[in-house]
């Protein structure tokens, strides 16, 4: 184990900050060398490694290592360097940057000790993030990147109070630690500032809507780190709270619903992970060791396989420039390899043997009604939620994007660079290799498991609840036809109306102050031609604007006799007194 | 039923091979179910390991982790959906239609607006 205690987040941001320098050549290269080193970092410094640093008044903890944190340092730095293998071929050094920035500000939620650094780094995720969104340069990423920042603007004020008060509380420490609902506001502003992050339905709509936006490489990054990020620091702050309990079950089932409904690739995978993520909130509600494992070791499985779907649908997107099923089909005899690894990842997700989705999702779904626990309605409804997993993500997606033939017109993909699908078979192989010997998994997690996977039972459940899923796609098939239309979400509450309170709240205002520039320009208009030419309102030739003393200088007997009638009036004044 | 079996004669051989393939799962996961490896027997042993394995809640702060071991075995067979004959293949199917039905007939003749709804 390492003795270097640098924050793993200093060598990503270190990165974000020299790459532009850096010769154009080798930037791609360093692109991805920056997060190996912190993978390497983080694999090799020694539990209980801290780093403080005195600022103000307040220690900050830059670096406090333990199970739980180096779990998620290590699948974060992991998919980062996968990540940048898959952009290799991008050039833009603007997202470069902004993705490795990204990856240090979740590297540093993830490390920090205390409450003050975990939101600078909170903060420095949610700016970098929307530059991935915005760097797709289409109208629609441009607004869909407004609305995130907002949202993220939303959740770090109510991180940063809830932050406030806890620590201006009598005992309240900066340092992080547990909290419990009896601790009153500050527990709950916090705990709100980070499920906004975790896209808890109804404050989810942000994924939804910018996920499906953002560029191809940034949308890779996005489905790895903010919410997994928001993951982490529930399971680190709020295990146990039973409420995560109800909103995660909420979860698992919207993010199926609305992903039958979808029609564009990138809108059905970003549903699933509100569905995913809605696991381990679940998990993390019921608080218990196995339930925290199984929240962590499934946040593990879905950073790998969940980046594999959207590099997969990347690539259709990359190569046809569409991304909506409507407008897709019959690819997979061109693109065989890009369907092979998009399916690693389908079967992951939908928890089939040998995948890792398989040997984590059960444990989290089983702590449900084990170990004392008894919520059946939350283990039958997350199982329902399976069902749909499969069915929108390992069905009607590759079926409607490689397999279907009824499309209009044939499709003739570009070639995808090498790189991409390198990136991905380093990602798929990790998918099966964690599916097959989950003991590598389980080795890093917070707490020891006994959990087996490969029971009998277990086995029994999933191949008949996939299989008779399948049947079902291919009866219904008819009616799960896509529609090129979209699905209203919640967002509809203050998209739709926006254009109204625009007109009454931003327009009147608007045009006031549009009139009143106006006015005030042509106030300092006027007053510019009166300094040239203060004679101006006293001529009759409006036309002279530039004043000259020859012409304005009264003839000299009109002076003399100014002169000599004031004189006089001196005078007889004068005398009179 | 007629749909059913026109789709099959439309089938090919390797989706019929598919077909055989998935048949011939459902029968191996039927027979080990009856076969006591899915029995109300094991899922009473594996919640007694249950009960002294797992534990209570994370309370101690998992900054403090690597505490009680996790959990253990299998899970499920005490509940009573153990004694449903087939309950999975009827939770699969039926869970299936209802997500579907209910997204594409309920939900979704009240959510689906043209594309250019939001005009961007």
């Amino acid at each position: 184990m390492s003795e270097l205690t640098i924050p793993p987040a200093f060598i990503l941001a270190a990165g974000a900050l020299l790459l532009p320098f850096l010769p154009k050549k080798i930037r791609s290269a360093a692109f991805i060398l920056f997060p190996l080193a912190a993978l390497i970092l983080i694999l090799t410094i020694k539990d209980g490694a801290m780093l403080t640093a005195k600022v103000m008044n307040y220690e900050l903890t830059l670096l406090k290592v333990d199970a739980l944190s180096r779990i998620f340092g290590i699948i974060f730095s992991f998919i980062a360097t996968a990540g940048g293998i898959y952009a290799y071929h991008i050039k833009e050094t603007g997202q470069q940057c902004a993705a490795l920035l990204y990856v240090a500000g979740a590297l540093g939620v993830t490390f920090a000790g205390d409450f003050f650094t975990l939101f600078i780094y909170w903060e420095m995720m949610a700016v970098a993030s929307t530059y991935l969104i915005w760097a797709r340069r289409t109208k629609e990423a441009q607004n869909a990147g407004i609305r995130y920042l907002l949202y993220h603007v939303l959740g770090g004020g109510l991180l940063f109070a809830g932050i406030l008060i806890h620590i201006s509380k009598e005992g309240g420490s900066i340092l992080i630690s547990q909290m419990k609902p009896e601790m009153g506001l500050s527990a709950w502003l916090m705990l709100l500032g980070v499920v906004i992050n975790a896209a808890v339905p109804p404050l989810h709509t942000w994924l939804s809507d910018a996920y499906p936006k953002a560029t191809v490489t940034g949308a890779v990054f996005l489905s790895a780190f903010t919410t997994k990020t928001a993951v982490y620091v529930l399971a680190r702050v709020f295990p146990g709270w039973e409420i995560l309990l109800i909103f995660g079950v909420i979860m698992t089932l919207y993010g199926v619903v609305f992903a039958v409904l979808a029609n564009d690739i990138r809108g059905i995978l970003a549903y699933h992970i509100i569905s995913q993520v809605g696991y381990m909130v679940a998990g993390v509600g019921i608080g218990t060791a196995m339930a925290i494992n199984g929240a962590v070791s499934h946040a593990f499985s879905h950073i790998l396989y969940k980046a594999l779907l959207f590099m997969g649908t990347g690539v259709v997107l990359h190569t046809t420039g569409k991304s909506k099923l409507t407008d897709l089909g019959g690819l997979v005899k061109k693109q065989p390899v890009t369907m092979v690894l998009y399916m690693v990842a389908a079967f992951s997700i939908s928890g089939f043997p040998l995948f890792n989705g398989f040997i984590s999702k059960s444990m989290t779904v089983a702590a449900a009604i084990s170990g004392g626990e008894n919520h059946e309605w939350a283990f039958l409804l997350m199982n329902l939620a399976a069902v749909g997993t499969f069915l929108s993500v390992g069905l009607k997606l590759p079926y409607y994007t490689w397999f279907s033939k009824e499309k209009p017109a044939e499709l003739e993909p570009t070639k995808p660079p090498v790189n991409m699908h390198i990136g991905m078979a380093l990602v798929a192989f990790f998918c099966i290799f964690h599916g097959i010997f989950p003991g590598q998994l389980y080795g890093w997690l917070p707490s020891p498991v006994e959990w087996n996977p490969f029971t009998m039972h277990h086995l029994v459940e999933v191949i008949q609840l996939l299989i008779f899923t399948f049947i079902l796609f291919w009866l219904m098939r008819p009616i799960i036809t896509p529609k090129a239309k979209i699905a209203l979400d919640l967002d509809w509450l203050y998209r739709r109306p926006a254009k109204a309170i625009r007109k009454v709240v931003v327009d009147p205002w608007d045009t006031a102050f549009s009139k009143m520039e106006v006015w005030s320009i042509d106030i300092a208009r006027k007053l510019t031609e009166a300094a040239r030419n203060p004679m101006l309102p006293f001529t009759k030739d409006k036309a002279d604007r530039v004043y000259t003393p020859d012409r304005y200088r009264p003839p000299a007997g009109k002076i003399v006799f100014a002169v000599l009638a004031i004189f006089a009036a001196a005078v007889l004044l004068g005398l009179l007194l | 039923m007629k749909r059913m079996l026109k789709m099959l004669k439309e089938l090919n051989k390797m989706q019929w091979v598919f077909v055989v393939f998935l048949a011939l799962m459902t029968a191996l996961s039927i027979v080990a179910e009856f076969s006591g490896g899915h029995g109300t027997q094991e899922a009473h042993e594996t919640k007694a390991v249950h009960g002294d394995a797992q534990n209570t809640h994370a309370a101690q702060d998992t900054h403090d982790t690597h505490a009680e071991p996790a959990a253990a075995g299998s899970h499920g067979g005490a509940h009573w959906w153990a004694s449903v004959p087939f309950f999975w293949i009827w939770f699969g199917a039926v869970g299936c239609a209802v997500l579907i039905l209910f997204g594409k007939k309920i939900l979704g003749p009240v959510i689906y607006k043209k594309e250019d709804y939001y005009n961007e």
